[in-house]
């Protein structure tokens, strides 16, 4: 039987939480102080995720980077792949808060959207 | 010359257009107030606009936005209410009776205001106050610059990174240079727990492999022109350094997450009377100073941890100079509020007892199964845990206030159940 150790972020707390496993079975949780340590444990093992938010280069506007997002996580493994295909991405203002800048970025189905809105500069 | 100064009349003047002044500034105009709001950046949102990572509205709106989305709603609300705004401008000074300079694009302008908002936020501590010894190379800046280079401006600050100081700025600042092609070779906290939240230890830390160096702490600095590296050593438990611990990381960037101090400049200059603890004003539970009709709000008062509390004291602020504009005074703040066992600071420092409020409280090690409690009374708040690294927020309801009206100095405690 194989083991992983996991810091729980559910509070402040941060219980070390002890998972054994056999492949992609999970055989025993132990160290939770509650029903939400043992949740999230068990989604970091079958399908951690994680919001990425960086920027994208981007013309005509007052800053040359516009912040962007995932609405949901991207699974962990697939965060270098989005991060290699967002620093070739280039836009031109005006762009809009919520504004698609990528879709379905590097297969995930999950889209890539402006986090917020940046004018087109006045020469 | 003088006499070309333009003077001008406003009900309500807020100084910082960051989460703290805007809120301050919409609450003043919903509630019918002439309200100016002065920034002197090129645009509202403050330091939300670097903070590009999601956490932000989620007392509020219960949804984890990034920064500039929290600044866009919050922005798109001054849009929505008659407030005066003016960017790219600066006060030149702030006497006690609230009369304001204001330089700006349009000129200079005097202002005879009812009531003043200070929201000036937050400066972060830079190396000379912290005193770490060694050459003075190119390479040495504090996380929250790196991360305005970064994520407004598109420059790589460097490309081997050491952070000092585990509070949040230093460990997202981590994640966000990974991210960006650097090498982060560690975090050092002279502490021995992390200062920043849980989640972004791990999140930031251990998702990367990036060592947290726990009990550690700077100790040289490397480097004629551009940084070389740095001395990293083990300090006692008086947080002394220990001779002969020390070893060299080699590293072209040295980030400082030690601590932010308020930007109280304005506070002095106009009287007001600081804290020594939060080095901010010392403020009743309408974040009034102790000079009638100027307030204070968001980290100009404490450093906070959550935007969303920054927001909500604005509003009460806001609250506290309509009432002040409209009839001259407030409730008189005949209470302190004083900081018992285990209890670093608390905020407000003073109350009037005459109507519910709000405080918030750092402790001063952590701890867990807690009751923080007001002394003398049975007003009583259950915490599984508590840390310095997080500020605790209780609310004192109208049939509290009942308990406190005997009390002069009402004293907030933190016990183990």
């Amino acid at each position: 039987m194989l083991t992983k150790e996991y810091t729980c972020t559910a509070c402040p707390k941060g219980c070390k939480i002890e998972v054994e496993y056999e492949g992609e079975e999970i055989k025993d949780i132990s160290g939770y102080s509650c029903m939400k340590g043992k949740e999230y444990v068990e989604d970091e093992f079958h399908d951690p995720r994680r919001i990425l938010t960086t920027t994208v280069k981007i013309k005509q506007a007052k800053y040359p980077r516009l912040p962007v997002r995932t609405n949901t996580g991207v699974p962990k493994d697939r965060l270098d792949c989005c991060l290699d295909m967002l620093i070739k991405v280039e836009l031109e203002a005006p762009v809009t808060i919520g504004d698609k800048v990528v879709e379905d970025v590097c297969s995930t189905g999950i889209s890539v959207v402006a986090s917020r809105s940046l004018e087109k500069k006045d020469r | 010359m003088n006499k070309n100064i333009k003077r001008i009349k406003k009900d309500i003047v807020v100084v910082g257009g960051g989460p703290a002044g805007m809120a301050a500034a919409i609450r003043g105009a919903e509630e019918g107030a002439d309200v100016l709001l002065v920034e002197r950046d090129i645009e509202l949102g403050g330091i939300l606009n670097q903070c590009i990572h999601n956490g932000f509205g989620v007392e509020i709106y219960g949804e984890e936005l990034t920064g500039p989305e929290y600044a866009e709603r919050f922005t798109r609300r001054i849009g929505e209410n008659q407030v005066d705004v003016r960017l790219n401008s600066y006060v030149l000074s702030l006497q006690p009776d609230k009369v304001i300079t204001l330089l700006t694009p349009e000129g200079v302008f005097k202002v005879d205001s009812e009531a003043v908002v200070l929201a000036t936020g937050a400066r972060e501590k830079s190396r000379g106050e912290i005193r770490i010894p060694g050459d003075r190379p190119s390479g040495v800046m504090p996380a929250g610059t790196a991360q305005k280079f970064i994520n407004k401006k598109g420059f790589m600050p460097g490309k081997k990174v050491f952070v000092l100081g585990s509070g949040d700025i230093g460990l997202i600042i981590s994640r966000r240079l990974t991210w960006e092609g650097a090498e982060v070779e560690g975090v050092a906290e002279i502490m021995d727990y992390p200062t920043g939240l849980n989640r972004n230890v791990v999140q930031c830390l251990h998702d990367y492999d990036i060592p947290l160096h726990l009990q550690h702490t700077v100790t040289d600095i490397y480097g004629t022109d551009r940084m070389e590296g740095i001395e990293l050593s083990r300090v006692d438990e008086n947080f002394q350094p220990i001779e002969g611990s020390g070893k060299d990381i080699d590293v072209d960037l040295l980030l400082l997450s030690v601590g932010l101090v308020p930007e109280n400049d304005f506070f002095k200059e106009a009287g007001v009377t600081l804290s020594e603890k939060t080095q901010g004003p010392i403020v009743d539970e309408w974040f009034q100073t102790d000079v009638p009709g100027i307030f204070g709000c968001g980290n100009a008062v404490h450093i906070e941890d959550l935007v969303d509390w920054v927001t909500m004291d604005g509003f009460r602020a806001g609250d506290g100079a309509v009432a002040f504009a409209g009839n001259g005074n407030l409730p008189d703040p005949d209470k302190e509020l004083l900081a018992g066992g285990n209890v670093n600071y608390v905020v407000p420092q003073k109350v009037s007892g005459e109507d519910a409020f709000r405080f918030a409280l750092r402790v001063e090690k952590p701890m867990e199964n807690v009751n923080i409690s007001i002394k003398g009374t049975d007003v009583s708040y259950f915490k599984k845990i508590v840390t310095p690294g997080e500020m605790e927020v209780e609310q004192v309801t109208e049939g509290d206030l009942g308990q406190l009206s005997d009390l002069d100095r009402i004293k907030v405690e933190v016990t183990r159940r």
